[in-house]
């Protein structure tokens, strides 16, 4: 086995290296996603109709709004799922699905929400760092609470998370509805967050044009990379690797495993509770709508964690990669299609992620093939 | 009719990186009891799985009395009257035994399942060969002999002709194993054709009447047993005079460094106590070797110690530092060096590199990190100077994935790493299992070192060899406790093997002195 | 009061354990089935879609509804299936995809259909008493009043799994695939045929399940079948894959929820003042208690999830 992958690395070079083998198996997955897309696309509304909307979406309808505003836009959008896909891929590198980031997102959402409207005549300006630290608190309780369940009481992850965003669900409504200033009886949303509670738009506002960017994307990518600090060079990142590598490993070796996963899973809370805080704290107006539904945005962090391979870093390219085909999406009406043809193409994107070994195999069988004899 | 109830013609099969068979010719007589020894890894299991229908060769032929089959599947394996009880038993452990017996071929009535005619004519069979099974118990509560009547049933149930037992006594008491062997010769005079894969040559002298003695994939030579000694056999097995018993230095026995006192370890949920109330010393410069069959107690025992598993009761002393109910990093920081039962399992994360590997207990401590922060740097070149020390073969030097090494170098990851942390006492789980020789004697040569250092060595061994080549003092551990207390210059094989098997124990005070 | 509680529940619980039933199927195989939201939504559009086209429909063409919803259950759950069985893929990976794609498919595809997001369609298939049954003192007001044909099929479902799991050569096969597949394959079983077959079941029950849970529910399928899925999988696990299990498992669900929503009027209930969205998450939040208190051992299927190689290497 270990020969076969050396020699592949001599006579491949760069293109045999585990990166590249990755890297391309997933836009070869990405690619068929939007073939897919694009029959679907062919079936439902004919030629004519199908391929000018299919190049929106391949063009992130920058062609339609201007350069300057789909950039923006798709950095606004990229925030919470960038946080989301964080989440569930950092639970992931401990070895536990976390089904429950939309919970985490609401707690986060709710308390960023909370904390921006009562504390803001008291705060002013430094209003939003104080509904990021709130959030930020939320959602490590909420997602501390699920992990300590999964790790101690031995919970199934899958019915535990689905559980608890269930109840994050109803108890952030029920919170809401019972606080006068976030909410007025009747209305079946909230009311709007004051100036001091947004996130600075650091001049955002002035390149990217008619788009809500602000400071959220360089807060998320600032985690991310702080993320990726502690996989790569903590101890704590040691253990959480550990664990979710070899569970029975990591416990012979005098690691706390539960103690991990618990921290892990509280991690991981912080992280979708920012995506709800940026999020809704991002831009001016946002009013979060009370209803029995959950937020799609903790869902969306599946695709983007498995995109980027569960990597910090890489999954800041998948959040801004399926951001820019949903700002595609948007553009969708003028052609009298549903922006859910991007969730279509996201999905069978993720379908073929489900067996991407098997393309990273054939990939290499490949560059083994082209490369022999050159060596 | 052929003289062969079945051949295989030479077979080759190759695995990634690894020739299992290479050529191999098999020719087996009706009513023989065929053996195939060979070391492990010599491709016996692998052969028969070809005859099996599990592995698909690349090139060869098979043929069932004198024609040509393709075999592609156990489907076919059976059709051909081909069964097989498997190392590892493939039985499905919350059916019953008659729910795993006719597993496949179940009779049905009006499209219900209807066993009534499968239990009768079990019955007619456990009788006729004296196979004692509890049609409807579940397997998981069944002993492991128990177990492998349910397997030997199944063939017969189905009216197999040919019986294939792959290291059937491995896991078996010694009486269990003349028990199978009484067995088997009933088998043989209703008929049966038998192959019986072994490295035991004490077993294959007394039950076969062939031999085919494989050595790295390839066939050594095809004998008669008759007139062949254990030495011309185990000779042909390894190529050379094996284990040549190591040159062991005079050590005087220390201080003690570890006590244990009425140690009592849980089982496996549910069941009673594996390790009940065992008491023993641990002195410096010794090797103490706890002998027993699988099974008896020794992983609960380790667990124990260890911190693995929770205690029942009873304590463990260095000195007196009484770590009974201390976590397992405790334990590992001060005292207890473990080299690991199962090292895939507990041993490595297979998918850190060896650099990560060497520091899995010690990667929080001030040689490799700092506030919180690993120093890759310098784990990095620990891991250099361990690989060098240790001659680990490894294709991308510290960096390497452990997962791509061979099972050997992956061991000596392990054993440089606990020798190295240099703990008074080291558990030492098999660390010579599914070794070869010169891996064997590399390690056997570090524990000898370390004797000689004055460390403590616990060895828990399954090796009978192994235990009287290089302990200095055997603990026989039978039904979670300590049966005897034996020295290898005094003591025998047959010896061992009765307090082993139970038949002979001393009452001695909880067995420390 | 009590008639209308259980009926209440009774909407709620059938479509849960007809669903849940779906899940044991593939799983007892050893193959995870996170898509049962996804298989649910695709049974519930096609079988909508086909009463969108009836005019006064008959109990019969509920149930020609109902067949095609699981055909639509069966066609979608293939690609995970093929995934999982294989291409060795992750099982729960496929089938979180097939939940994020069925919903937008069908956005699509009712628009293309007939140019609206939702399809409506007009509920003829209540059966107001079922003759002679309805007559039988309590039971009779509680389970034959009032009712749905499909409201049989749950119970149906259910003792069918029982059969099929304990009488039938099938379903030793299938345990014995989901318990241990290198044993079943030993004995000349063939493990991806048998589990084919599981998980495509569970795909045709599933999709069934999709329109049982419209039809009573809702006038109109709108892309949604209010996580009922993620929920039936949870039913799954809370009812340790054993038929009976999760049918106590779907009704203490189903009855959580309906107190949840009628609690407006039961006195004592109204009395307390408790916040609406209280109720609505007491079935989830007695969930996790109950899972808290009764922490007992996992009769989950042993080779669940895990990759299954024939052999080779």
């Amino acid at each position: 086995m270990k020969k076969k992958e050396n020699r592949a690395v001599k006579a491949g070079g760069i293109w045999a290296s585990p990166f590249m083998t990755t890297f391309i198996a997933k836009i070869v997955t990405i690619i068929i996603g939007l073939m897919i897309g694009l029959i679907l696309l062919l079936f439902t509304s004919g030629t004519e109709v199908a391929i000018p909307a299919f190049k929106t979406i391949i063009t992130g309808s920058f062609g339609l709004v201007g350069f300057r505003t789909g950039m923006g836009r798709m950095l606004y959008y990229a925030v919470p799922i960038l946080m989301t896909g964080l989440s569930v891929g950092f639970a992931l590198r401990t070895g536990v699905f976390n089904i429950g980031a939309p919970g985490q997102f609401l707690m986060g959402l709710y308390a960023g929400l909370f904390a921006g409207i009562h504390f803001a005549p008291a705060l002013g300006g430094a209003t939003w760092v104080a509904a990021i630290i709130a959030g930020a608190l939320a959602g490590g309780v909420w997602g501390l609470i699920q992990g300590m369940l999964q790790a101690y009481k031995k919970m199934n992850a899958i019915i535990c998370g689905i559980m608890m965003n269930y109840v994050a669900l109803y108890l952030v409504n029920m919170l809401i509805r019972a606080d006068r200033a976030l909410y007025f009886g009747g209305r079946s949303y909230t009311n709007s967050l004051p100036g001091d509670a947004l996130l600075p738009r650091l001049g955002m506002n002035n390149i990217f044009t008619g788009s809500a960017a602000n400071s959220g994307i360089i807060i998320g990518i600032a985690v991310c990379v702080a993320a990726y600090f502690i996989l790569k060079k903590t101890t704590l990142g040691y253990e959480l690797k550990a664990t979710g590598l070899n569970r029975e490993a990591a416990r012979y070796a005098g690691i706390k495993v539960e103690r991990v996963v618990a921290v892990s899973m509280m991690i991981s809370g912080v992280f979708a509770a920012l995506g709800g805080v940026l999020y809704h704290n991002g831009a001016m107006g946002q009013k979060y709508t009370l209803g029995d539904a959950l937020r799609p945005e903790g869902f969306t962090g599946i695709p983007v964690a498995l995109l980027g391979s569960n990597h910090p870093i890489a999954i800041i390219f998948s959040a801004l990669f399926i951001s820019y085909l949903q700002v595609g999406g948007l553009g969708m009406q003028s052609f009298g299609i549903e922006s859910e043809i991007v969730t279509v193409i996201t999905s069978i994107t993720i379908f073929f992620c489900s067996f991407n070994v098997l393309f990273q195999k054939l990939y290499i069988r490949l560059i083994d093939k082209l490369f022999e004899g050159r060596a | 009719m052929s003289e062969y109830v079945f051949e295989m013609k030479n077979i080759t099969k190759k695995f990634p990186g690894i020739t299992a068979n290479d050529d191999i010719t098999l020719q087996v007589r009706k009513q023989d009891v065929y053996a195939l020894l060979g070391e492990n890894g010599a491709g016996k299991s692998t052969l028969m799985n070809v005859l099996f229908g599990l592995y698909q060769p690349e090139s060869g032929e098979i043929l069932i009395n004198g024609e040509h089959v393709k075999i592609r599947n156990p489907g076919d394996a059976n059709a051909y009257g081909i069964g097989m009880v498997h190392q590892h038993f493939k039985l499905v452990h919350n059916f019953t035994a008659l729910q795993n017996i006719v597993l496949g071929v179940e009779t049905t009535k009006r499209g219900m399942l209807d066993l009534g005619k499968a239990r009768e004519k079990l019955i007619e069979l456990t009788n006729r060969y004296q196979l004692k099974v509890d049609l409807d118990m579940p397997v998981e509560d069944m002993t492991v002999g128990m177990q492998q009547r349910v397997e030997i049933l199944k063939m017969l149930y189905r009216e197999n002709d040919i019986l294939i037992f792959d290291e059937p006594t491995a896991v078996l008491t010694p009486q269990e194993t003349e028990e199978l062997m009484k067995s088997i010769e009933g088998l043989v005079a209703e008929g049966k054709s038998i192959v019986f894969i072994s490295h035991k040559l004490n077993e294959i002298i007394r039950i076969a009447n062939r031999c085919t003695v494989l050595r790295r994939g390839k066939v050594v030579g095809a004998v008669d047993i008759e007139g062949m000694t254990k030495e011309q056999l185990s000779e042909m097995m390894v190529g050379r005079k094996i284990m040549l018993k190591p040159e062991k230095a005079d050590v005087k026995r220390g201080e003690v460094l570890m006590s244990v006192r009425g140690l009592t370890v849980g089982g496996a949920k549910g069941h009673e106590n594996s390790v009940k109330d065992v008491s023993f010393d641990l002195h410096a410069g010794e090797i103490l070797c706890v002998a027993g069959i699988d099974g008896n107690g020794q992983t609960e025992l380790v667990y124990g110690l260890t911190g693995l598993r929770g205690v029942g009761g009873g304590s463990i002393l260095f000195g007196n530092d009484d770590v009974s109910g201390a976590d397992i990093r405790y334990r590992n920081a001060r005292h207890i060096s473990h080299i690991p039962e199962d090292r895939h399992k507990h041993g490595l994360v297979l998918d850190y590199s060896i650099y990560e590997n060497m520091i899995l207990q010690t990667y929080f401590e001030k040689t490799v990190s700092h506030n919180g922060l690993i120093d890759n740097r310098k784990a990095f070149k620990y891991a250099e100077e361990m690989i060098e020390r240790y001659d680990i073969r490894c294709a991308q030097g510290a960096g390497t994935v452990t997962r791509g090494m061979s099972g050997g170098n992956q061991q000596k990851v392990i054993v440089a790493r606990e020798i190295e942390r240099h703990s008074s006492v080291l558990i030492a789980v098999q660390p010579t299992r599914g070794m070869d020789v010169g891996a064997i004697e590399f390690i056997h040569k570090q524990l000898l070192r370390m004797r000689e250092e004055g460390r403590g060595i616990l060895l828990i061994s399954l090796e009978l060899e192994e235990v009287m080549n290089i302990s200095d003092r055997i603990l026989v551990m039978y039904e979670g406790e300590f049966v005897g207390e034996l020295y290898p210059d005094k003591t025998n094989f047959q010896e061992l093997g009765l307090y082993m098997a139970g038949a002979k124990r001393d009452v001695f005070a909880g067995g420390a002195h | 009061m009590l008639y209308f509680i259980v009926q209440q529940t009774l909407i709620c619980a059938i479509p849960l354990l007809i669903v849940a039933t779906a899940g044991i199927f593939s799983e007892k195989g050893g193959i995870l089935n996170f898509s049962l939201e996804g298989i649910m939504l695709a049974g519930a559009f096609v079988g909508t879609y086909y009463l969108h086209g009836t005019e006064n429909g008959t109990q019969g063409d509920y149930l020609l509804a109902l067949l095609l919803a699981g055909v639509a259950g069966t066609v979608i759950i293939l690609p995970h299936a093929i995934s999982s069985i294989s291409l060795k893929g992750d099982q729960i990976i496929s089938g979180m995809a097939i939940n994020l794609l069925v919903p937008a498919a069908t956005v699509i595809i009712a628009r293309a259909l007939i140019g609206r997001l939702q399809i409506a369609f007009t509920n003829t298939y209540m059966i107001r008493e079922v003759p002679a049954f309805s007559h039988i003192p309590i039971i009779g007001d509680m389970f034959f009043k009032n009712t749905y044909i499909s409201n049989l099929l749950g119970p149906i479902i259910i003792l069918a799994a029982v059969f099929v799991f304990n009488k039938t050569r099938f379903g030793a096969h299938l345990k014995a695939c989901g318990e241990n597949p290198q044993a079943a394959a030993s004995t000349g079983i063939n493990v991806t045929k048998i589990r084919y077959i599981g998980v495509l079941v569970s795909g045709f029950i599933g999709g069934v399940g999709g329109l049982i849970f419209i039809v009573p529910n809702a006038t109109e399928y709108a892309s949604t079948v209010a996580g009922y899925g993620y929920l039936a999988v949870a039913v799954v696990i809370f009812g340790q894959w054993n038929p009976l299990r999760i049918l106590f498992a779907a009704v203490f669900f189903g009855f959580m929820k309906t107190l949840a929503n009628i609690y407006t009027i039961i006195p004592i209930l109204v009395y307390l003042e408790i916040s609406t969205n209280l109720y609505k998450m007491i079935p989830y939040l007695a969930t996790i208690i109950l899972l808290f208190v009764i922490t007992k051992r996992s009769a989950q299927p042993r080779a669940l999830g895990v990759i299954y190689d024939a052999g080779g290497n």
